[in-house]
C-alpha cells in the first residue's frame, strides 16, 4: 500500500513535469540571489511576463558565483531553453557563459548589468548605475551642504558594481575639498553588516555627518543604526529603490536612493526576447541603457515595488 | 535464513550510492525530456570534475580524521594568481616577468601544495585542530584573492602572442568533445585510486585515521602521513582553481566560494567516514555524481532553487544515516558469526 | 635522508623548468607586445568636442518653440535671455545662473551651470558622434560624460571669466537642456555676453 503511494507521487510528479512541457518553450530567468528583493523582483516579474506571453519560464540563481551561473547556463542549453533572460556574475567572468549559449543558438538577453563584450547578447539592458550613483550623490552633496567627514559602505568588492557604484559617487563627491572621507568599509550588500559596520564607524569616527552606501539593504542597515544611536544629523544614501529604503526616505532618516527600474528593465527584456524568438526582432541597440530615477523626500510616495509611478 | 537476509542488505547497502544514482538517472530520465543524452551528461561530469577534483582531495583528509574548509578559498587564490601572471605578470624592480602557460600551471600546483603543507604543518606541528587551522587559511587565501586585484577581475586570461603565455583556456575547452576538466578528474581519480589502493602509503593514511596511536606504534609517521593529505587536498584545489579560471575565461576573487562544502558533501555520500579510517576513491567519485545529478536534474526540473537546498541538504543526512545503519549491521554481524563459530 | 634528496632534485627541476619558460621585459613596455591601448576619456572626448559642439549647434531649436514638459533627459536649445541672478557655492566650485529667456511667460526657472563643477550627463546624452555600445562598459561611458562636461568649462565657460557683474546683462546661449520638476537645467555648449 504505501509502495503503491510511493508510485502514484512519483507518477504525478512525472506527469506535471511532462504537461508544463507543452508551453511555446521555456524561457531561463537567472539573477543573482532570490532572498534580496530586488533580485525577487527580477524573478518574479520575469515569470509572470513570459507566462503571460504563452512560455513556459524557470527562474534560478547564481549568488554571484561565476561557476555556478557557468552551469546553470548549460543546464539551460541541455534543456533546450529558447531563451535566457540573465542578471549577471560579472562583467568579464560571465562572457564565456553567454557565448557558450549563443553558440548553442539559444538568445541572451542580459539585464541590470552589462557584459564588457558586444555582439555576443541580442540585448543587453543595463540600469544606468554610473549616472543613478552620480545623480543621487549630487542630492547628497546638497544635503550635506558641501562639506563635512563621511564614511562609505562598500558592496561585495568582487562585485563589478561596487566599483561603478563607489566611483560614480566618489566622480561628484571629490570634487569638493571640504568633504573628507574618514572611513571605508565593505559591508557585502547586507543589512546586517551595514548594521554592525556603521555602529563601529560611528564609535571610531562620531564626527562624521554623512554615510554613502553601495546600496539599499546596507543604507537601510546604516539607517537604523544611526536611529538607534539617535544620531539623527547624519546624511545616508542608499542605491537600488527597494521600499524598505523608501520607508527611511519617507520618514527622513535617509536622504534618498537611486531607484533601478528593474521591474521595467525585466518586462522589456521579456517582451524583446518575444519579438526575437516570433519573428527575429532585434532591439535597434544591443545596449541599452535605462536611467535611474533619484528618490528622495520629495518624490519618494511615487515609488512602490521598484516602479515609479508619476502622480 | 535471517543470515542470508542480512547479507542481501549489506550487499544493498555497500552499494547503495551508486544505487542511488542509477535511480536518480532514471528518474531524471522520465522528469525531463532531455536529461538523457550525450549532452547533458557530458555537462555533468563536467560540473561535477569541479567539486569531484576537490572531493578526491578532501577524501585523503577526511581518511586520516581531518578536514580542509580552505580548499574553495584556495580555488579563489590559485585563480587570480594565474589570471594576476597572464595579465600582468610579475614585477620585480624595473623589470616584468611573464611566464609560459606550463609554468603557470607547474607554479600554481606549487601554491596549491605550499597551502596545504601548511596546513598540516600547524595542524600536526602546532596542534590545532584542523577545523580551525583551515578555517583560518580558508580566510586567509579568500582576503589574498581580493587583495592580489582589489577585488577586480582579471579579464585577459587568454594570454597574449607578443607576451608568449597564450594556452590557458585550453584547460576549459573541449578535446574530441569531452571537457578538459574530465580528463584531469579521470587521470587525478586514477592516481589517487592507485595510491589508496595499491600503495603501502595508501594504507598509511587509513591507518592513521583509523587508530593513531597503533599506527604510531607500528611505525608509520602519522605527522608526515597528515601533512602529505592536505598538501594532495592543495594540489587538487590549484587544479581546479587553473581549470574554473579557463572555463570562465576570467579569474574572479569569490571563485569557489563554499565549494569546500560540495566536496565535503561528496566524500561523505561516497562511504567515508567523518571519523576518519575508511573511505575510497570510488565511492568519492560516486558520490560527487551523486550530487552533480541533482544538482543539473533539479535545475533542469525547474525545481525552485530553495527546494534544492533542502533536498540536498536531506540527501547528505540520509546518507550519514544509512552510514551508520550499515555501520551497526556490520558490527551485529560480526557478532553473530563468532557467535556461531563458538 | 632520500626522501629530502629526491624533494631537492624535485624543487631544482620546477626551478630550472619555470626559469627557462618566463619572458622578461621592461616594466610597463607590455603594450609594444600586446598592442592593447588602455582607454582615455580625456584623449577620447577631446578630438570629437568640435563635432559635439557643432552637432548641438545645428539641432538647438528655440526653447520657446518646445514644450518643456517633454524635456526629459535632454534636448538641444538655444535662446537669448537676460541673467537675474548669478550664484557662487562650494568655494566657486558650484557657480550658476538664473536667466530669464527673452518673450518666455510660464512657471520654469531656468538655470545655466557654470561649473567648474557640472551636474548631470546632458551634452553625452543629446550627442550622437559617440553612443553607449562604443564603449566597454557604462563606467567608460560615465567618464565619458564628465570628459564632455570638462571639455565644456575649458572651452566654453572658463574664457568668460563670468562673475556676479554679468547680472541684468543679455545672454546669448546654446547648449544641452534637462527638466526636473518645474527646474531647467541647462549645460552650454556656446555662449556669449552682450
Amino acid at each position: 500500500m504505501k509502495k503503491l503511494s510511493v508510485i502514484a507521487v512519483a507518477f504525478a510528479m512525472i506527469l506535471s513535469f511532462a504537461f508544463s512541457a507543452f508551453a511555446a518553450g521555456t524561457i531561463y530567468i537567472i539573477t543573482p540571489s532570490a532572498s534580496n528583493p530586488f533580485f525577487a523582483t527580477e524573478q518574479r516579474v520575469g515569470v509572470a511576463k513570459a507566462q503571460e506571453l504563452g512560455y513556459e519560464a524557470k527562474a534560478f540563481s547564481h549568488d554571484d558565483d561565476a561557476a555556478k551561473q557557468l552551469e546553470l547556463f548549460e543546464a539551460a542549453i541541455s534543456d533546450k531553453a529558447v531563451a535566457i533572460i540573465c542578471d549577471n556574475a560579472g562583467a568579464d567572468a560571465s562572457i564565456e557563459a553567454v557565448r557558450k549559449a549563443v553558440d548553442a543558438k539559444i538568445p541572451v538577453f542580459l539585464i541590470d548589468r552589462e557584459i564588457n563584450e558586444s555582439g555576443l547578447a541580442i540585448a543587453q539592458i543595463v540600469a544606468d548605475n554610473a549616472q543613478g550613483a552620480a545623480a543621487i550623490a549630487e542630492k547628497w552633496v546638497e544635503a550635506m551642504d558641501y562639506q563635512g567627514k563621511y564614511a562609505e559602505l562598500l558592496g561585495l568588492e568582487s562585485d563589478t558594481n561596487c566599483w561603478v557604484r563607489s566611483q560614480n559617487y566618489h566622480s561628484v563627491i571629490d570634487e569638493y575639498p571640504d568633504l573628507e572621507m574618514v572611513a571605508q568599509q565593505s559591508a557585502n550588500w547586507s543589512q546586517t553588516e551595514g548594521y554592525s559596520k556603521t555602529e563601529a564607524i560611528l564609535q571610531a569616527h562620531p564626527e562624521i555627518t554623512g554615510i554613502i552606501c553601495g546600496n539599499d539593504t546596507m543604507a537601510c542597515g546604516a539607517a537604523q543604526a544611526c536611529v538607534d544611536a539617535k544620531r539623527t544629523d547624519i546624511k545616508i544614501i542608499g542605491l537600488d529603490g527597494s521600499d524598505d529604503a523608501a520607508a527611511y526616505v519617507a520618514k527622513g532618516q535617509m536622504v534618498g536612493t537611486a531607484l533601478q527600474q528593474i521591474a521595467r528593465i525585466t518586462e522589456i527584456s521579456i517582451e524583446q526576447a518575444d519579438a526575437y524568438l516570433k519573428d527575429g526582432t532585434k532591439p535597434a541597440s544591443e545596449k541599452q541603457l535605462v536611467p535611474c530615477i533619484a528618490i528622495t523626500k520629495d518624490n519618494v510616495a511615487n515609488l512602490s515595488q521598484f516602479v515609479y509611478t508619476e502622480k | 535464513m535471517k543470515k542470508d537476509n542480512n547479507q542481501l542488505v549489506m550487499t544493498l547497502l555497500k552499494g547503495r550510492t551508486f544505487i542511488v544514482l542509477i535511480l536518480l538517472v532514471i528518474f531524471f530520465s522520465f522528469a525531463s525530456s532531455s536529461f538523457l543524452s550525450l549532452n547533458t551528461l557530458t555537462m555533468v561530469a563536467k560540473h561535477v570534475a569541479l567539486y569531484g577534483i576537490l572531493a578526491l582531495g578532501m577524501t585523503f583528509v577526511i581518511i586520516t580524521g581531518g578536514i580542509d574548509l580552505s580548499v574553495g578559498s584556495v580555488v579563489g587564490l590559485v585563480g587570480m594568481l594565474a589570471g594576476g601572471l597572464i595579465q600582468e605578470g610579475f614585477t620585480f624592480g624595473d623589470k616584468t616577468l611573464y611566464f609560459t602557460v606550463p609554468a603557470i600551471i607547474v607554479l600554481m600546483l606549487c601554491v596549491g601544495c605550499l597551502i596545504g603543507w601548511i596546513n598540516g604543518i600547524i595542524i600536526t606541528k602546532l596542534n590545532v585542530a584542523a577545523f580551525i587551522t583551515t578555517l583560518g587559511t580558508m580566510y586567509i587565501c579568500r582576503g589574498l584573492a581580493n587583495l592580489r586585484s582589489n577585488g577586480a577581475t582579471f579579464a585577459s586570461i587568454g594570454g597574449f602572442e607578443g607576451l608568449g603565455n597564450v594556452g590557458l583556456k585550453a584547460l576549459g575547452a573541449d578535446w574530441l568533445g569531452i571537457p578538459a576538466g574530465v580528463y584531469v578528474f579521470a587521470i587525478l581519480s586514477f592516481m589517487a585510486a592507485i595510491l589508496l589502493n595499491k600503495t603501502p602509503t595508501g594504507w598509511h593514511f587509513l591507518a592513521v585515521g583509523g587508530n593513531e596511536k597503533s599506527a604510531k606504534l607500528s611505525g608509520i609517521k602519522s605527522d608526515q602521513v597528515k601533512i602529505w593529505a592536505y598538501i594532495i587536498s592543495g594540489f587538487c584545489a590549484a587544479w581546479i582553481g587553473l581549470i574554473n579560471t579557463a572555463q570562465l575565461s576570467a579569474a574572479h576573487p569569490a571563485s569557489g566560494d563554499g565549494w569546500e562544502m560540495n566536496a565535503i558533501a561528496a566524500t561523505v555520500l561516497g562511504g567515508t567516514s567523518m571519523s576518519g579510517g575508511s573511505g575510497t576513491i570510488i565511492g568519492t567519485i560516486v558520490g560527487a555524481f551523486v550530487i552533480g545529478v541533482i544538482n543539473d536534474g533539479m535545475t533542469m526540473c525547474g525545481v525552485s532553487e530553495f527546494w534544492q537546498k533542502i533536498i540536498r541538504g536531506a540527501v547528505i543526512i540520509l546518507a550519514v544515516i544509512i552510514d551508520q545503519t550499515q555501520r551497526n549491521l556490520q558490527a551485529k554481524m560480526a557478532l553473530q558469526a563468532r557467535n556461531e563459530s563458538k | 635522508m632520500k626522501a629530502k634528496i629526491i624533494g631537492v632534485l624535485i624543487l631544482v627541476a620546477i626551478v630550472a623548468f619555470v626559469s627557462n619558460q618566463v619572458l622578461v621585459i621592461e616594466k610597463g613596455t607590455e603594450g609594444q607586445y600586446t598592442g592593447v591601448v588602455a582607454f582615455d576619456a580625456n584623449a577620447s572626448s577631446g578630438s570629437d568636442w568640435q563635432h559635439i559642439a557643432a552637432e548641438i549647434s545645428g539641432n538647438a531649436v528655440d526653447i520657446n518653440t518646445l514644450d518643456l514638459a517633454e524635456l526629459g533627459a535632454g534636448k538641444s536649445v538655444k535662446f537669448k535671455a537676460t541673467v537675474e541672478e548669478f550664484t557662487s557655492k562650494a568655494n566657486g566650485k558650484r557657480n550658476s545662473i538664473t536667466i530669464k529667456p527673452e518673450n518666455y511667460s510660464g512657471n520654469y526657472k531656468f538655470t545655466v551651470q557654470l561649473g567648474s563643477i557640472y551636474s548631470g550627463t546632458a551634452i553625452r546624452d543629446v550627442q550622437t558622434v559617440k553612443k553607449f555600445g562604443d564603449f566597454t562598459n557604462q563606467t567608460e561611458w560615465s567618464q565619458y560624460a564628465k570628459a564632455l562636461n570638462n571639455q565644456v568649462h575649458e572651452n566654453v565657460v572658463a574664457p568668460l571669466g563670468i562673475n556676479s557683474e554679468v547680472k541684468g546683462k543679455n545672454v546669448n546661449i546654446t547648449g544641452a537642456a534637462t527638466a526636473t520638476g518645474s527646474e531647467v537645467l541647462i549645460t552650454p555648449v556656446e555662449m556669449s555676453f552682450e
